[in-house]
C-alpha cells in the first residue's frame, strides 16, 4: 500500500509532470476563493452591528440567487440547509437580507460583482434603484435637527447599521465568480435532487472577537491584559484630523478673525479595505486642497502677514461615525486645547465656517445655512462674492429652502453655538444626488472621472470662486489678480484621491517611499493606525505656500 | 455527514485488524510487543525507501518507486524474521507460560499484522485527515466513492500483509523458495495495480486485489494447518466420486 502514499506524494510536488487528474486529496476536496473583503463588526455604546462568522468558519450549501424565485425556493423547499447565498447587488438590499435572516436557513452571503463595474450597474439597474448601505439619514442621532420628511439619502438601505448573524463577503475576481457559478451549476442542480448527491458548499470565515457593545468589549480587552497572552477583542476607532493655516496661528487671536474651510477625510462601506468614497468625500477633499493651494499662491506668506485675519483648512476624520473628528475639535476648543494650549482657538474666534460636502460634477452648487436671517456680515459677504464669481462661470448657485442642514461636521459646532456662522456648499438639493453614498461603488466612475471629464473643471471653478471669497475675507478687498485654479492640477489631485495613491503629486512628496498602487481606503480604521491617506494629505498641505529659503 | 463518512471509512479499513487484535493479540503482552516491533520494522523500510526515492533522479516514474519500495519492505520482513529467530529462544526461556511458542505460525501472524497495520495507517491517514473536514471528494476531479474505495484497499492490504507474513516465514522455516517468490510477486502485483486508481479503473483494481487476497488467504490458511469442514467435505466427495469412477 505504500504505492498510494507515493502517488499522493508525487502528485503533490510534481503535478505538472503527470498527465491525468493528479491533485492531492485536499485539492480534490477544496478550492480557495479569492475574496479578501468581509463585512466586519462594529460596536457603539449600546449595540453591535455588522457581521461575523463563527470561530471556525461558516459552511453552507451554495445557492445562486438571481431573482426572488430562487430565494423563495430556498425558503420553502430547500432541504440541504444551511445554505450560503451568492447574490448580485440587485438582490443585496434590506428586504432580501432581512428575509434571509428570518429564514434561519442561511449562514453566509457572497456578493458577486460579476463583470466590470459599469456592467454590474447596468445589469442590475443600480442607476435607478441606488446602492447605498447607509442610513437614510446618516448620523441621525448626532445631528442637531431631526431627519427631514424627504430623507437625505433616499437610496439608503440601512444594512450597514444592522447586526447580521452571518458573514458577508464581496467577490471581485472574475475567475472566482465564474468558479462559484460553475460549481453551483455542476453540483447543485437539479434542485429537486439535492439529497442524493454531494453538493458544492462555501466556507466563509471572518470571525470577529468583538461582541455586545463598546463598553463590554473594551472591558474584556482590559481584563485580558492580565493574562500572559492578552487578546484584543476590539479597538477604538480613531485617526487624526489634518489642519493647515494660511499663516501661523498666534495666541490672542481677535474674535471672528479666522475662516475655516472644512471637509471630511473619511468615508465608509460594508466591506473591509473597500471604502472608495469618491463622491462621498474625495471630490470635497480635492476642492479643499485646490483652494488651499490657490489661496496660498494668491496671498503669499509675506502678504498674508499684513492682515490680522487667517484661514484654516481642516480635514475632519471619522465623520461617518457620528462626527468623531469634528466633535473632538469642539471638545478641544471648549477645553482651550485647540490646536494647542498656547493658541487656544475657540468658536468665538471663528468668523466663517465653510464646509464642502459631496461636490458634484454637475455645474450647480447648493448652499445650506443654519441661520437664514440675521446672518453675520462675514457670511453674507462670502455668499455674495461666491455667488457672483461662480455664476460668471456658468454655474447655478442657489440656497436651499430646507430648514434642516444635511449631515456634516457643522452639526458638531452648532451643538455648542446655534448661531455659529457656518455654511455648507454641496452638489445636491435637499436629497443626495449620489446614488452610491458610502458604498463600494462610490468610486472614480461614480464621479464620471475619466478622460474629458467635467469634474475637474467643475472643481477648479468652485475652488477659484472659493479662493476669491476667502481673499476678500482676509483683505477686505476684491481679488484683481489672474490666478485661477488649474483643471490639470485638479486632475492630478483626483488621480491621487480617487484612482491610485501611487500618483505624481504624492510621489513628489514621499519620493523614495513606495506608495500602494490602489485607490485610498477612506475607512477611518482603528486608533493605533494613521491611515496612509491622512499622512499624505498632511504632507500635501505642508507643501503649500512654502516660503523658499535660499540659504540654509 | 462527513463525520459518518470518516467513521465508516476508518472502520472499513481498520475494523478487521482491530477485531483480530482484540481477539488474538491483546491478551498476551509478548504478542503486543512483537506487533509493535514489526510495525517499527515497517517504518524502517519506509524510511529506507524514502531515502532511495529522494536520491533517485527521475521521480516521474512512480511504478519504479513502487517496485523499490516493495522490495525494501520484503527485505525488512526478512530482517524481522532474522531478529525474531534470534529472540525466540530467549523469549521461550523468559516467558514459560506464554502462548507465543505454542504455534509456530503465531509469530508470523502477529508480525504480519504489525506490518499491515502500519502500512495501512500510512496509506490512509492523509485521506482520513481530509475526509473529517466539512468537504468531501469530488469538487475538482476525483469521484465520490474515492474514500470508501481507498478504505477497502487498505483493509485488503492489511489482510494481505498478515497472509504474506505467514507464507513468507513459513517459506523461510522450510527453505521453500516458492512461498517467498509468491509473496514478493503478489506484493508487487497488488502495489502496481493500485496505480490504476488514478485512471479511474478502481473497480477492476479492486476485483483483482480481492481475488489475490482471497487466494493468499486460503493459501496461508492451509499453510497454517487450517481445516474448513465444507472444503474437506467437498474434497471427500470429489475423491470418493473419483474412487467410485
Amino acid at each position: 500500500m505504500i504505492s498510494v502514499r507515493l502517488v499522493s506524494f508525487v502528485c503533490l510536488h510534481f503535478a505538472t509532470f503527470t498527465l491525468l487528474n493528479c491533485l492531492s486529496v485536499k485539492d480534490q476536496i477544496y478550492a480557495n476563493i479569492i475574496a479578501d473583503n468581509p463585512c466586519f463588526l462594529r460596536l457603539n455604546g449600546t449595540n453591535q452591528f455588522g457581521c461575523t462568522s463563527s470561530r471556525f468558519g461558516n459552511v453552507g450549501t451554495l445557492h445562486l440567487v438571481i431573482n426572488s424565485t430562487d430565494l423563495n425556493w430556498l425558503f420553502n423547499e430547500g432541504k440541504a440547509d444551511p445554505y450560503t447565498v451568492a447574490l448580485t447587488p440587485k438582490m443585496f438590499n434590506r428586504e432580501v437580507l432581512q428575509s434571509i435572516e428570518l429564514s434561519a436557513k442561511v449562514n453566509g452571503i457572497m456578493l458577486l460583482m460579476n463583470g466590470t463595474e459599469q456592467e454590474v450597474i447596468n445589469n442590475d439597474n443600480l442607476q435607478n434603484t441606488g446602492f447605498s448601505p447607509e442610513d437614510t439619514c446618516p448620523n441621525r442621532y448626532s445631528d442637531v435637527n431631526s431627519c427631514p420628511m424627504k430623507p437625505w439619502n433616499p437610496y439608503g438601505t440601512d444594512i450597514l447599521l444592522k447586526s447580521w448573524s452571518f458573514p458577508i463577503f464581496v467577490v471581485y475576481d472574475q475567475n472566482t465568480i465564474k468558479d462559484i457559478i460553475d460549481c453551483f451549476k455542476n453540483h447543485n442542480l437539479p434542485l429537486n435532487n439535492q439529497n442524493d448527491q454531494s453538493l458544492c458548499a462555501l466556507e466563509l470565515k471572518s470571525h470577529m472577537y468583538a461582541a455586545v457593545d463598546s463598553k463590554t468589549c473594551l472591558r474584556r480587552t482590559m481584563m485580558s491584559y492580565q493574562n500572559i497572552r492578552p487578546i484584543k477583542f476590539c479597538d477604538p476607532l480613531g485617526d487624526k484630523n489634518v489642519y493647515w493655516s494660511l499663516k501661523e496661528l498666534r495666541p490672542n487671536t481677535p474674535d471672528k478673525s479666522v475662516a475655516i474651510v472644512a471637509a471630511r477625510l473619511d468615508a465608509t462601506s460594508m466591506f473591509q479595505d473597500l471604502a472608495p468614497g469618491a463622491m462621498s468625500t474625495a471630490t470635497s477633499i480635492v476642492t479643499l486642497m485646490t483652494t488651499a493651494n490657490l489661496i496660498s499662491e494668491m496671498l503669499s506668506y509675506n502678504d498674508a502677514d499684513n492682515f490680522s485675519r487667517n484661514i484654516m483648512f481642516i480635514l475632519f476624520n471619522g465623520e461617518a461615525y457620528d462626527y468623531i473628528g469634528s466633535s473632538r475639535v469642539v471638545y478641544d476648543m471648549l477645553d482651550g486645547n485647540f490646536p494647542n494650549d498656547l493658541i487656544k482657538l475657540n468658536q468665538s474666534h471663528i468668523g466663517l465656517f465653510v464646509e464642502l460636502s459631496q461636490i458634484h460634477y454637475d455645474k450647480e452648487v447648493f448652499v445650506y445655512r443654519p441661520i437664514k436671517n440675521n446672518a453675520s456680515e462675514n457670511v453674507i459677504n462670502f455668499m455674495n462674492i461666491f455667488n457672483k464669481s461662480l455664476s460668471d462661470d456658468g454655474f447655478s448657485v442657489s440656497e436651499s429652502k430646507s430648514t434642516s442642514i444635511p449631515p456634516s461636521s457643522l452639526h458638531s459646532f452648532l451643538k455648542i453655538d446655534p448661531k455659529f456662522p457656518g455654511i455648507i456648499l454641496t452638489g445636491f438639493r435637499d436629497q443626495f444626488k449620489n446614488k452610491f453614498y458610502h458604498s463600494i461603488l462610490d468610486d472614480a466612475e461614480n464621479i464620471q472621472y475619466g478622460n474629458n471629464s467635467t469634474i475637474a473643471q467643475t472643481i477648479a471653478n468652485i475652488s477659484t470662486s472659493l479662493s476669491n471669497s476667502l481673499y476678500t475675507f482676509i483683505t477686505n478687498s476684491t481679488y484683481t489678480g489672474l490666478k485661477q485654479a488649474n483643471s490639470s492640477y485638479v486632475t492630478k489631485l483626483l488621480d491621487c484621491y480617487v484612482k491610485s495613491m501611487n500618483c505624481e503629486v504624492f510621489q513628489s512628496l514621499t519620493s523614495p517611499l513606495h506608495l500602494p498602487d490602489n485607490p485610498p481606503n477612506y475607512y477611518i480604521s482603528i486608533d493605533l493606525i494613521t491611515n496612509t491617506i491622512t499622512s499624505l494629505s498632511r504632507l500635501l498641505f505642508a507643501s503649500f505656500g512654502s516660503k523658499v529659503i535660499n540659504e540654509v | 455527514m462527513t463525520l459518518l463518512e470518516f467513521t465508516g471509512c476508518t472502520l472499513t479499513a481498520f475494523g478487521p485488524a482491530l477485531s483480530m487484535f482484540i481477539v488474538t493479540i491483546m491478551n498476551d503482552p509478548v504478542r503486543v510487543i512483537i506487533l509493535i516491533a514489526s510495525s517499527f520494522f515497517w517504518l524502517l523500510s519506509l524510511l529506507f525507501s524514502s531515502i532511495v526515492w529522494f536520491v533517485f533522479p527521475s521521480k516521474q516514474q512512480v511504478w519504479f518507486g513502487v517496485i523499490v519500495s516493495v522490495l525494501v519492505q520484503e527485505l525488512f520482513r526478512y530482517f524481522l524474521y532474522l531478529l525474531l529467530r534470534k529472540a525466540e529462544r530467549g523469549l521461550k526461556r523468559f516467558v514459560v507460560h506464554s502462548l507465543v511458542s505454542n504455534n509456530k505460525h503465531m509469530l508470523s501472524y502477529v508480525s504480519g499484522l504489525g506490518f499491515g497495520v502500519m502500512s495501512g495507517l500510512f496509506a490512509l491517514i492523509n485521506i482520513l485527515a481530509e475526509v473529517g473536514g466539512p468537504g468531501t471528494m469530488g469538487l475538482r476531479g476525483g469521484y465520490s466513492a474515492f474514500c470508501i474505495v481507498s478504505s477497502i484497499f487498505t483493509a485488503f492490504i492489511i489482510l494481505l500483509h498478515v497472509f504474506w507474513g505467514i507464507l513468507f516465514f513459513h517459506g523461510l522455516n522450510t527453505d521453500n523458495k516458492n512461498f517467498i517468490l509468491y509473496v514478493v510477486i503478489s506484493h508487487l502485483v497488488v502495489s502496481e495495480i493500485t496505480l490504476l486508481n488514478q485512471y479511474y479503473f478502481n473497480t477492476l483494481a479492486l476485483c483483482i486485489v480481492f481475488v489475490i487476497t482471497l487466494g493468499s488467504g486460503y493459501y496461508a490458511f492451509k499453510t497454517a494447518g487450517g481445516h474448513l469442514p465444507i472444503i474437506d467435505r467437498l474434497k471427500n466427495q470429489i475423491t470418493t466420486t473419483a474412487a467410485e469412477n
